[in-house]
C-alpha cells in the first residue's frame, strides 16, 4: 500500500522583508515632520525661544540665505577648499603608498614616521597653519590634504601590501612585469580598502575643512556657525548646524554610492 | 640554485625540464633530497606519492615560486612558459570568467580581440559557455576549477604543470576534462607535469609515471607507459599489473586488482 502524505515544501519562496521603499521614506518623513511640529508647538511654551529656537525661524533663516546667495557663497568656499585639498591628498597619498609599496624597505622605515605623524591631532595645527598661510582658502587646502592624504594612505599601503598571495603567484608563474602587477593586480585589490577609505575620509575632510574655517575665516560654513555664534544669533547658528549636516550627509552619501560602483565584483555580505 | 629558464628553438611549442641533484627543505623538514629527473619536450609525466612526500613540493620548485636550497632546475622551451592548475583556484575575483581566462594572454600583450576570441573558444571547450560573464563568487568551486583549466591552456604554455587539478570535481566533469587536456596536448605539444594521488588518472593520462618516497621527497621509480597507446584500457592485464606495481611502491599491500 502506498501512503501519500501532503508534501510540505521545504523552501517556500520567503515573503519579501523590507517593506517597499516608498512606505519606509513615508514612514520616516512622518517621524520627522511630528517631531518638527511638536517642537515649533513647544516652542515659546515649554521652550525658551531665545535659546533653542524654533523651527519656522530656522527655516526662514535658511530660505533667507539661499534668496540673497549667502549660502552659496560660503558652501562653494567650504566645497572648494574641501575638494581641491581633498583630491590632492588623495592622489599624493595614494602615489606615495604605491611608491613604499615597490620599495618595501623605504615603506617600512618611513611608515613610523608616517604613524607618528598622523597622531598629532590636526586640530592643533590650524593655528600654525594660519600663521603661516594666513586665514585664505590655503590653510583650509591644506588641513583637507592632511587629513585626507593620512586616512587614504594608510588604507592605500595596506590594501597594496596585504595583496593576496595567491595573486601574486599567479604573477609570478605568468610572469608579468612589475608594472603589470601594480596595474592589473596589486590595485584591484587595493579598492575595497581605498573605497572604504574615502568614505571615512570625505566627511571627515569635510570637518577639517570647517575646523579650520571656525578658527579664524571669513568666509565658509564654518564661519557662518561661529559668526552666528557670536552673535547669539540661535536661528542662524541652528541654520548653519543644519547646512553642515547636510554637507557631510551629502558626501558621506556620495563615498557610500562611488564605493558600491566601485565593488560591484564583491558578494554583498563580504562588503 | 634556482630554477633558471633557458631560450629555446622557437618552432618547439613543449618545453624539456632538467632537474639536477634538486633537494629543499622548510626550516629543518627536508621536503625533498637528491631528485634528478629529466622530463623530454611534449611528454606527459605523472607524479604519485602518499601525502607529504613532496610531489607539491617539487611542483611549486619547477613552477617558480619556490626557490630550492639546492640544486637547479631548468626549463627550455618557447615563451611563454609556464602555466600552473592548483586545487585552489588563483582566479581575479574582479574579473568575470573571460577575463580571466583572457589574462595570461593580456599579460603579453595579445591583442584584446583574439583574446577574448580565444578565451571564449576555451571557456567552450570545458563546457563554459554560458558563464563567461559570471565573476568567481558566482561560480561553483567545480566551476571555478574549469575556468583555471581554461585559462591554463589559453596560454598555451611551454608548460604545464596541475597540482590535483580534478581532485574537487565530479567524476563527469573530471572525465570530459581529461579529455579537453589531452585534445589540446595533442594539438599544442605542451609538456605536462601532473602531481596526482589517483594512480588511474596518472595512469590513463600520462607517458610516464614518477612514484616519489616520504619523509625526504625523493624519486622512487619511474614507469614507462609508452608501450601503452592512448585511449587506453585501465582494466587490461598490463595496465593492472602496473597499477599493482605502482601501489606496491607506495606501499600498499592488499591488492585491488578487482575493482579498477
Amino acid at each position: 500500500m502506498t501512503v501519500l502524505t501532503e508534501a510540505a515544501p521545504v523552501s517556500a519562496p520567503r515573503p519579501p522583508r523590507s517593506k517597499a521603499p516608498l512606505v519606509r521614506a513615508a514612514q520616516h518623513t512622518a517621524v520627522v515632520a511630528a517631531f518638527l511640529v511638536l517642537w515649533q508647538v513647544a516652542s515659546g511654551r515649554w521652550i525658551d525661544p531665545l535659546l533653542v529656537t524654533d523651527p519656522l525661524s530656522v527655516g526662514r533663516q535658511l530660505l533667507e540665505w539661499v534668496q540673497d546667495g549667502r549660502l552659496v557663497f560660503h558652501l562653494s568656499f567650504t566645497l572648494q577648499a574641501l575638494l581641491i585639498g581633498f583630491v590632492a591628498g588623495s592622489v599624493a597619498a595614494f602615489l606615495l603608498a604605491v611608491l613604499f609599496t615597490e620599495l618595501p624597505r623605504l615603506g617600512r622605515f618611513a611608515e613610523t614616521y608616517i604613524i607618528a605623524f598622523n597622531a598629532i591631532p590636526n586640530i592643533a595645527l590650524v593655528p600654525i597653519f594660519i600663521v603661516w598661510f594666513g586665514f585664505g582658502i590655503a590653510t583650509k587646502i591644506l588641513m583637507a590634504y592632511l587629513t585626507a592624504s593620512f586616512i587614504v594612505f594608510i588604507a592605500a599601503f595596506q590594501g597594496l601590501r596585504n595583496t593576496d598571495a595567491r595573486y601574486l603567484e599567479l604573477a609570478r608563474i605568468l610572469e608579468a612585469s612589475r608594472w603589470q602587477v601594480l596595474v592589473k593586480i596589486r590595485l584591484w585589490a587595493a579598492l575595497p580598502f581605498l573605497a572604504s577609505a574615502f568614505k571615512m575620509a570625505l566627511p571627515k575632510t569635510a570637518l577639517a575643512v570647517v575646523i579650520a574655517e571656525f578658527l579664524g575665516s571669513n568666509r565658509g560654513v564654518g564661519y557662518l556657525v561661529v559668526r552666528a555664534s557670536n552673535l547669539l544669533d540661535i536661528p542662524a547658528l541652528f541654520a548653519a548646524v543644519v547646512v553642515l549636516t547636510a554637507l557631510v550627509q551629502v558626501l558621506s552619501l556620495v563615498a557610500a554610492f562611488v564605493e558600491t560602483r566601485l565593488l560591484r565584483w564583491i558578494p554583498k555580505e563580504k562588503r | 640554485m634556482t630554477t633558471v629558464v633557458a631560450p629555446a628553438a622557437p618552432d618547439v611549442r613543449g618545453g624539456s625540464i632538467a632537474i639536477r641533484g634538486l633537494g629543499h627543505a622548510f626550516g629543518t623538514v627536508e621536503a625533498l633530497r637528491d631528485v634528478d629527473l629529466d622530463i623530454a619536450a611534449g611528454e606527459f609525466v605523472s607524479f604519485v606519492g602518499t601525502s607529504g612526500c613532496g610531489k607539491s613540493t617539487l611542483l611549486n620548485v619547477i613552477a617558480g615560486l619556490l626557490t630550492p636550497t639546492s640544486g637547479t632546475v631548468t626549463i627550455s622551451g618557447a615563451l611563454p612558459r609556464r602555466a600552473y592548475i592548483t586545487q585552489d583556484d588563483r582566479l581575479l575575483a574582479w574579473r568575470t570568467a573571460l577575463q580571466n581566462v583572457a589574462f595570461p594572454l593580456e599579460l603579453h600583450g595579445v591583442p584584446k580581440r583574439e583574446r577574448l576570441e580565444r578565451a571564449r573558444e576555451l571557456l567552450a571547450r570545458v563546457g563554459l559557455a554560458d558563464a563567461v560573464d559570471r565573476r568567481p563568487h558566482e561560480l561553483s568551486g567545480g566551476m571555478r576549477q574549469r575556468v583555471s583549466i581554461a585559462q591554463a591552456l589559453v596560454y598555451r604554455p611551454a608548460v604545464l604543470l596541475m597540482d590535483e587539478p580534478f581532485g574537487a570535481l565530479d567524476a563527469w566533469t573530471r572525465e570530459a576534462l581529461h579529455e579537453v587536456l589531452l585534445d589540446v596536448r595533442a594539438e599544442l605539444g605542451t609538456t605536462t607535469v601532473l602531481v596526482t594521488h589517483d594512480v588511474y588518472e596518472a595512469l590513463s593520462l600520462s607517458d610516464r609515471v614518477v612514484t616519489l618516497a616520504p619523509r625526504p621527497g625523493r624519486v622512487l621509480r619511474d614507469h614507462s607507459l609508452r608501450d601503452h597507446p592512448s585511449p587506453r584500457d585501465l582494466r587490461s592485464a598490463a595496465l593492472l599489473d602496473l597499477h599493482e606495481t605502482i601501489r606496491a611502491d607506495l606501499g600498499f599491500t592488499h591488492s585491488t586488482k578487482d575493482t579498477p
